[in-house]
């Protein structure tokens, strides 16, 4: 941990999205929690208050001081002790029992055993089946043929983000056996890819790299904004995040660029179950400003900021429903 | 097209890769964190000597009007700021300053202290009044945050409406985006409205933006949140640069690079003690008693390798150039014209 760099610019609190919302003064911001946290004695009692943060690395992007404020802040979190948030405890308690984080709708598994796996993660597979469906679909169109396994569970993720580390690696063993039957891993959650390349050492792929290059083609009509999950762009590569744009404008979708398009949607980081307000806060601010550039949607590529958005009644495609192989 | 590689998002990077650009270069920008630009007052202190025009060029803005001049305007504690170029409602005309001001603080929030700066004003024979608006803003929330829709402004003009002073001294929070609500609210209220000098807010974020939108409208390519990690270095000459964002890590081909990476404060320049180092390695550096003072050496602003040859494609720019005679506060300007420098050199190389 590199905190000690810190020169109190307050870059961090300029840049992040909770404490820019109206709802989020709850938070006590990145530089308390990510820097002068760590450093209090009576850091286990510091309070539900420093959960309300997104893990959206704006904070750190923002950083002058290169320093890593979110490793900070998911390490005071598996040092936080009292009680668990309703929704969190919700969460782990699915977890115990089914090992997603939410209740599995999707039932098109399959288990051929396919050198491939498809892994959509606990909201592809429990909210947003269709997204899951699409994406299936567009891999077996590009030939790829693959398995979706009902014995992958949650990637772990969710529970490093709410301090539940034991259970993350309990998932992590459970994971690592059903994932070593497969040459190749893709994903369409920027955090799944992020946890299995950060901790699994599996250099799992993102549905856009998988897509990067190829002839592809878009029945979408409209001009569409994006949403930059945050985990993409700051998380696992920017060149990643702009490969996006080029998949999209090359397969001749309209796209707004927005300087807004890079903010959090306010799902991330156990947010959208511990502080469904401040979620549905910040994705609302989110919507009114694609609503005033006059879009006719949003895609994105994840998961979460699908789920986010949507609810607050905009169109919301991820880009393996924007798009098609050329035929 | 010759590729050159700029690295820094700061100032000093901006206006040479815009530089550059105008010229005909292929130019890759890559920058991480916030650059010492965006934490500055966002007005440049001092004129300059070179490149007058090129940077009211770079620096024009249809959203945000500069003015210059021999120029003053109040900073957030109360003292007297001069400077020669500043957005129009930071600064009046030595000719034209205002006989009474009201200095609008939030409550509780830090970011103005109308009590202190009225004190101040009154002493230096301004008639100063506070004027304080109720607020539950945190300390540590930014005040852009609260006026970024359309009746946070409504309210704002409805509390100044009554107020009977030439001019209103509000906190500095607008974003480049909004900047023309100040024009609005002066219009709505009948009174002059100034905008407070300070540093590591609004006012730099504003200079720090605009300078990357120009840049990236000259057609330069941004790799934002990047860092160079390494440079190859054959003989005298850089060939190619190993780039860093997220997980990943790519190599490039460059014909020339500029530094302009910052001082050691914040992570230009390694610094460790009371001393300083080049993070590439590769290049020598002058210290200095004060290390802030330290940084590359250069000669006709070419940087200059560990075995003391003149590199013959890397120019340097900005804070990251050792600069025993620097005048304090005259940083941003001192960046802009050694950025100027460093193309010109990289034009005669």
């Amino acid at each position: 941990m590199n905190e000690g760099r810190c020169v109190k610019c307050g870059s961090c609190l300029r840049a992040c999205p909770v404490l820019n919302d109206p709802s989020g003064h709850q938070f006590p911001g990145p530089r308390t929690v990510g820097v002068d946290a760590r450093r209090f004695l009576e850091r286990d009692s510091i309070g539900q208050n420093a959960l309300r943060c997104t893990m959206c690395h704006a904070c750190e992007w923002a950083c002058p001081s290169g320093i890593t404020l979110t490793c900070s802040m998911l390490k005071l979190r598996s040092e936080m002790s009292g009680e668990r948030l309703p929704g969190h405890h919700k969460m782990l308690e699915n977890v115990s029992s089914f090992g997603r984080t939410v209740s599995t709708e999707f039932n098109g598994w399959v288990e051929k055993g396919e050198r491939t796996l498809y892994f959509p993660g606990c909201i592809g597979l429990g909210r947003l089946t269709s997204l899951t469906t699409s994406v299936s679909s567009l891999l077996t169109s590009l030939g790829i043929k693959h398995d979706i396994s009902s014995e992958a569970m949650c990637c772990g993720s969710p529970l490093l983000k709410i301090g539940a580390l034991g259970m993350a690696e309990d998932l992590r063993r459970r994971n690592a056996e059903v994932f070593s039957r497969y040459d190749r891993i893709i994903t369409s959650c920027p955090g799944c890819t992020y946890q299995l390349r950060e901790v699994y050492g599996i250099e799992a792929e993102h549905v856009i790299e998988v897509l990067k290059g190829l002839d592809l083609r878009s029945d979408l009509e409209g001009r569409y904004a994006l949403q930059v999950p945050c985990h993409l762009k700051r998380g696992l590569s920017p060149w990643t995040a702009e490969d996006l744009v080029s998949i999209l404008e090359g397969a001749g979708v309209r796209v707004v660029r927005l300087p807004e398009e890079d903010g959090c949607c306010g799902g991330g980081g156990g947010m959208l179950s511990g502080f469904p307000d401040t979620s549905g806060s910040i994705a609302r601010n989110k919507v009114d400003m694609y609503r005033r550039a006059g879009v006719d949607g949003v895609i994105t590529a994840c998961p979460f900021c699908s789920l986010n958005l949507g609810r607050e009644g905009i169109r919301v495609l991820d880009i393996g429903e924007a798009i098609a192989l050329k035929r | 097209m010759s590729h050159v590689l700029v690295v820094g998002n700061g100032a000093a990077g901006t206006f040479s890769s815009w530089l550059l650009a105008k010229r005909g270069w292929r130019v890759t920008l890559v920058g991480r964190g916030t650059p010492s630009t965006a934490m500055s007052t966002g007005c440049l202190r001092s004129g300059p000597n070179l490149c007058r025009a090129e940077i009211s060029e770079f620096l024009d803005n249809e959203k945000m009007p500069w003015t210059s001049g021999s120029r003053e305007g109040i900073s957030k504690i109360g003292t007297s700021y001069r400077c020669w170029n500043s957005p129009s409602h930071s600064t009046w005309n030595d000719s034209d300053a205002p006989k009474s001001i009201a200095v609008v603080g939030l409550d509780g929030h830090p970011s103005l202290q109308p009590h202190i700066i009225s004190a101040l004003l009154n002493a230096r024979k301004i008639e100063a009044r506070p004027f304080i608006i109720p607020s539950q803003v945190p300390s540590d929330v930014p005040l852009a945050s609260s006026f970024l829709k359309d009746e946070a402004w409504e309210t704002l003009a409805e509390e100044l409406q009554g107020l009977s002073t030439e001019a209103i001294l509000l906190p500095s929070f607008v974003t480049l985006q909004d900047y023309h609500r100040l024009d609005q609210l002066e219009r709505r209220c009948g009174r002059t409205v100034m905008e407070a000098i300070a540093p590591l807010g609004a006012a730099g974020q504003r200079l720090a933006d605009l300078m990357r939108w120009k840049a990236a409208d000259s057609g330069v390519i941004i790799w934002d949140g990047r860092r160079a990690t390494a440079l190859d270095v054959q003989a005298d000459a850089v060939r190619g640069a190993t780039i860093a964002g997220g997980r990943e890590v790519r190599d490039i081909a460059v014909d020339a690079v500029i530094i302009a990476t910052g001082g050691p404060l914040v992570d230009g320049l390694v610094l460790k003690e009371r001393d300083i180092g080049d993070p590439f390695g590769k290049f020598q550096i002058v210290r200095s008693e004060d290390p802030l003072k330290g940084g590359y050496d250069s000669s006709d602003g070419m940087l200059i390798n560990i075995s003391g040859r003149v590199m013959n494609n890397v120019a340097g720019a900005g804070d990251c150039i050792s600069s025993e005679g620097r005048i304090y506060g005259s940083g941003l300007t001192e960046a802009l014209e050694s950025a100027y420098l460093a193309v010109r050199a990289l034009e005669g190389a």
